[in-house]
């Protein structure tokens, strides 16, 4: 009896240090600043401008994602072959190499004096210090977390689903469409919310390869670096209300496909 | 209808080797073995799910071996029914139709048509997940045959269900089968589904099929001792022929000549049905060629009928009633004759 009570109670104080460990940071920064300071830096062009940016640079990463990524998720769910650990271990790579690193090893591939950066040039596109330099720090450092939810609803799914659908007359496009799409569909949300949050808080790879335009964290840091702590405070406390509220909302719609995803999975 | 030109594939685990099967229009074959023999994957082949390595599959006479599986017109029933969880039961039962762009009030009317087959109209709106097994098994059959297929394949279609469920939907699927006359193809493991409902079935051993006949030739004539043993034959034993017509098995401690009819190879297996065996209190006069005395060893109670057990040097096994059972007055121990005719005993 002892023995449970102490279990217990040691489960409930590790747990609660662990909450105050995340709370208390982000509590202190939100209410650090009076609303009327809040108000008046969200009101300043250079802040809002650049949270707008940091908002569309972290969803047009995650929107071309889901395009290259759907389709090697389902390939790699799908396909049964010896080189497959190998893929999937290269795509969890930029998960575990400094940010800054991975910044660096992007400038020497989309570099203007680099292969990628002087075909693109072609077609005017560079990356260096433009929005879609950013996108693709934020595409490089991200994709795993959307590629390893997708890839484990494929998973999840079972292919005789599928071997159905086609015993039915589809295709293996009108199956994919028709079947492993929208069953997949919580798992591909929650992995894109997932990106967008990563890419939205991203500053290694994003700084070096575009100082500016600015993104959030990097105004944050710039602010921080030149005027200290009570100018950058407030920029990263609006960044972090309006992340909180546009996940709060996406999470409540994801919960509902997810109720539906949770659904499907017990009855099969 | 369905040709199979020895169809091999090799899995990593596992091999099909060497099928070669003739399913007539309209037949309804029955593919039994246990579990791990191949027979699943035998119809993923015929419908296309898997590519064969070698071999040849025809429907009516057309080679279809290199047809993908939507342009093969099968339908495909698995044993927990794979119905869509995202789709409604209408939804489920379309899906082959609006598939193929058939319009809308056609697509109606045939839903209509099966769903009142099936007797599940009071189900088309529900949500797959609130059906029963009875229930999702009969929607799963609705959707694979609404697109009217060439072959209908059931993957273990009814060991799902429980044993109420099951028989009536054993009937169930006969009296479709009757009506629509769907060219079936159905695996099971279990031998008394297959006689409940195959013209024909065909055993399967190891990715082989080892013998193909009525349920009647299989459940009097097994083919080899793996066939004999999984439809629970009892009386198989291991005999050298002594002369024309007459065999030998080596008991405990004595030598047992049994009378046959037909040709027996110098070293051979027979099999006797238990339910070929007369036990008698005295010895009779009859044609039957073999008659023996041995000792009940044991006698166990199977509901429907009672299995005695017979040592003649040998155990032997014989179903009785239990009209028999109370009339002639047996017990453990108590000495009795068996009597079997020459023509029950199968020779492989």
């Amino acid at each position: 009896m002892i023995k449970k009570a102490w279990f217990q109670l040691s489960v409930t104080i590790l747990s609660i240090i662990l909450i105050f460990f995340v709370m208390v940071p982000i509590v202190k920064l939100v209410f650090g600043s009076s609303p009327e300071l809040l108000v008046n830096t969200a009101k300043e062009k250079e802040v809002y401008s650049t949270i707008l940016l940091t908002f569309k640079a972290s969803l047009a990463a995650t929107l071309l994602s889901l395009i290259l990524g759907i389709p090697l998720a389902y390939f790699l769910a799908r396909a049964d072959f010896s080189a497959k650990v190998i893929i999937e271990g290269i795509i969890n790579l930029p998960v575990i190499i400094p940010h800054t690193a991975a910044g660096i090893a992007l400038l020497t591939v989309y570099g203007n004096n680099f292969f990628l950066g002087k075909f693109f040039n072609l077609f005017g596109i560079s990356f260096v210090g433009r929005f879609a330099g950013i996108v693709v720090a934020m595409m490089f450092v991200g994709i795993p977390f959307l590629l390893n939810d997708t890839l484990e609803g494929f998973k999840s799914i079972d292919p005789r689903l599928e071997k159905v659908s086609r015993s039915l007359g589809a295709s293996p496009a009108q199956t994919f469409f028709k079947i492993a799409l929208p069953l997949n569909s919580s798992h591909i949300i929650s992995g894109s919310l997932m990106m967008w949050a990563i890419g939205l808080s991203e500053f290694g790879a994003v700084v070096i390869m575009a100082y500016h335009p600015m993104t959030a964290p990097v105004l944050i840091y710039e602010r921080f670096a030149s005027f200290g702590l009570k100018y950058s405070r407030p920029i990263a406390a609006i960044m972090v209300i309006a992340s909180l509220i546009i996940f709060i909302i996406l999470r409540l719609v994801n919960n509902r496909i997810g109720m539906f995803q949770r659904d499907r999975e017990e009855s099969l | 209808m369905i040709k199979l030109k020895n169809i091999r594939k090799k899995l990593s685990d596992f091999t099909i080797n060497n099928i070669n099967l003739n399913v007539k229009k309209g037949e309804y074959l029955v593919i039994l073995g246990p579990t791990g023999t191949g027979k699943t994957i035998l119809l993923e082949l015929i419908a296309g799910l898997i590519k064969a390595d070698h071999g040849q599959i025809f429907f009516d006479d057309k080679n279809v071996s290199s047809y993908p599986p939507e342009d093969r017109k099968v339908g495909m029933v698995y044993q927990d029914y794979m119905l869509f969880p995202h789709l409604n039961v209408k939804d489920n039962i379309a899906f082959g139709l609006n598939i193929k762009g058939v319009k809308d009030n056609k697509i109606k009317s045939e839903v209509q048509d099966i769903v009142e087959l099936f007797s599940i109209d009071n189900l088309l709106s529900r949500n797959v997940r609130t059906l029963s097994g009875g229930e999702q098994q009969r929607v799963a059959l609705a959707r694979a045959l609404i697109t009217s297929p060439q072959v209908l394949l059931l993957d273990e279609p009814l060991s799902a269900l429980d044993p109420s469920t099951k028989e009536s939907f054993q009937t169930e699927l006969k009296k479709i089968h009757n009506k629509l006359k769907t060219t079936t193809l159905h695996v099971t493991h279990d031998f008394k589904e297959a006689l409940a409902l195959a013209d024909r079935i065909a055993v399967m051993n190891e990715g082989k099929i080892v013998q193909i006949g009525s349920a009647d030739e299989i459940f009097k004539k097994p083919a080899n001792n793996f066939v004999a043993n999984f439809i629970d034959s009892k009386n198989i034993f291991s005999v050298k022929k002594i002369r024309n017509n007459v065999v030998q098995i080596e008991g405990k401690n004595s030598l047992i000549n049994i009378s046959v009819i037909g040709f027996c190879k110098n070293k051979a297996n027979i099999v006797i049905r238990p339910e070929n065996i007369i036990i008698s209190n005295e010895k009779f006069t009859s044609t039957a060629l073999n008659c023996f005395k041995g000792e009940i060893k044991h006698i166990v109670d199977k509901i429907f009928y009672l299995e005695v057990m017979i040592d003649i040097g040998v155990e032997v096994f014989a179903y009785i009633t239990k009209q028999s059972y109370k009339k002639i007055d047996i017990f453990q121990g108590k000495e009795v004759y068996i009597t079997f005719k020459a023509s029950s005993v199968h020779i492989y």
